[in-house]
């Protein structure tokens, strides 16, 4: 895009141009960035602090500045013309009949699902689950908006707005979750800071409490107010070093975490032996399932792989 | 004569203490927003181009296109609001000078007036 520099004056160049052509390098080309800075370098020639006053002081100097005026105008114009008619015809058209036409900022991917080790009557399940992680994770990395859809039997396309990071939104999209249970510490400075919680396992070795203890979890109602909320099981692994850790932590907040995402904070009154345990919440039925989901399946159910990826 | 008292007025205008970015909105024309979103963008410290984009998009969602961008910041320049700093890197930095801070502060001071009585007018009805 560094040719763009070139429509701007001289006097210009010499001042801005290595500053501009350092943040043009940054930006992904676009038909409305070309606009902008072909706009902007019009602007720069009608507008030269020397040009303003010769202008207003008239005489040959006058003329000359009108004709090179007249043709930057001609130059500009047919700059937009070919831009435009790159936009409309050119290689990339099918990118705009997505939502993505019109907003500035979005990354477009195609993901391609490794279905081989799924049976074939568990491959649509599969891909839902991992349709839904996919957009949890979108939000999560802070994704304006997030539209994940199923395209054929093994392929996600990935929409994420107000980001055009494409290489953080692939290896976010692609690695593999992470459920982890952590426990808030007091900082000597007064502040506090949430770190992965370590018990002790039947074999009494030190262990972080993570999604692979998780042996199954499910949507429930609580009692009385039949608001919906989440039960989880560990395996007697994780059921020991829940156990261990929260008999340490007594009085202080166990947090769970998806993908860095804080999603409960619950208080340890009592140890928790049984390895059950009960997330409550502002719920709603379809929140508590897809929590339920993640808790079972909080690692993609399959390999996902990045077959397309641009950003707009 | 005639030229004697263009030279004049050009000066006079480049040298008024004056400095509310509203007064020259004739000048800044379709600039004008970007140049107020620069100037609150700088107001937090120094930044280059491209972390003015960034901030001024988490800030109000607009995006600042580099041609817009520059736009602004040479007139912002030429009126002395903003200064260059210097820079080992190519990006190059820009601060608000004091002039900039007061012509700010006044435009957000008119807007805030403007702000209250629009938003007291709609609660009168």
């Amino acid at each position: 895009m560094r040719w763009l520099l070139w429509l701007y004056p001289r006097g210009w160049r010499r001042r801005y141009g290595d500053e501009f052509a350092a943040l043009l390098e940054q930006e992904q080309p676009s038909p409305s960035l070309v606009l902008d800075v072909v706009l902007g370098a019009l602007d720069a020639h009608l507008h030269r602090p020397e040009a303003t006053s010769r202008l207003e002081s008239g005489g040959p100097t006058m003329k000359h500045a009108r004709r090179r005026t007249a043709w930057l105008v001609g130059i500009a114009s047919l700059i937009l013309v070919v831009a435009l008619g790159a936009w409309l015809y050119g290689p990339a058209a099918d990118w705009r009949t997505s939502s993505a036409a019109g907003n500035p900022n979005r990354v477009y991917l195609v993901l391609q699902a490794d279905l081989r080790a799924v049976p074939a009557a568990d491959q649509p399940a599969s891909l839902q689950q991992a349709r839904q992680i996919a957009e949890r994770r979108g939000r999560a990395a802070g994704a304006a908006d997030v539209s994940v859809r199923a395209d054929g039997p093994d392929r996600l396309i990935v929409e994420l707005g107000g980001t055009r990071d494409v290489g953080q939104a692939a290896r976010l999209l692609t690695t593999s979750a992470r459920l982890e249970f952590r426990e808030e510490v007091d900082r000597p400075d007064g502040t506090r800071e949430w770190v992965a919680a370590r018990g002790q396992t039947t074999s009494g070795q030190e262990a972080v409490l993570s999604g692979q203890y998780v042996s199954q979890a499910t949507v429930g109602t609580e009692p009385g107010t039949n608001r919906p909320l989440v039960l989880f099981e560990l395996d007697p692994e994780g059921r020991q070093i829940l156990a261990t850790l929260t008999e340490r932590i007594v009085g202080r907040r166990l947090g769970i975490f998806v993908d860095d995402q804080l999603l409960v904070a619950l208080t340890v009154r009592d140890p928790i032996d049984q390895g059950r345990g009960q997330i409550t919440g502002t719920f709603t039925a379809a929140s508590a399932q897809e929590l339920a989901v993640t808790l079972t399946s909080g690692t993609l159910p399959v390999p996902l792989e990045v077959v397309e990826a641009r950003a707009s | 004569l005639v030229r004697h008292y263009i030279v004049m007025r050009y000066s006079a205008a480049r040298n008024s203490e004056v400095p509310a970015v509203e007064q020259d909105a004739h000048d800044f024309g379709r600039f004008a927003e970007p140049a107020l979103l620069i100037l609150v963008s700088l107001a937090a410290g120094p930044r280059h181009g491209y972390a003015i984009m960034e901030d001024v998009r988490a800030l109000c969602e607009v995006r600042l296109g580099p041609g817009t961008l520059y736009a602004a910041l040479a007139r912002l320049e030429r009126r002395g609001l903003i200064a260059p700093l210097d820079s080992a890197d190519r990006r190059r930095p820009y601060r608000l000078t004091e002039a900039g801070a007061a012509a700010l502060e006044a435009q957000l001071a008119t807007m805030q007036r403007l702000a209250t009585t629009g938003l007291q007018r709609l609660g009168a009805q």
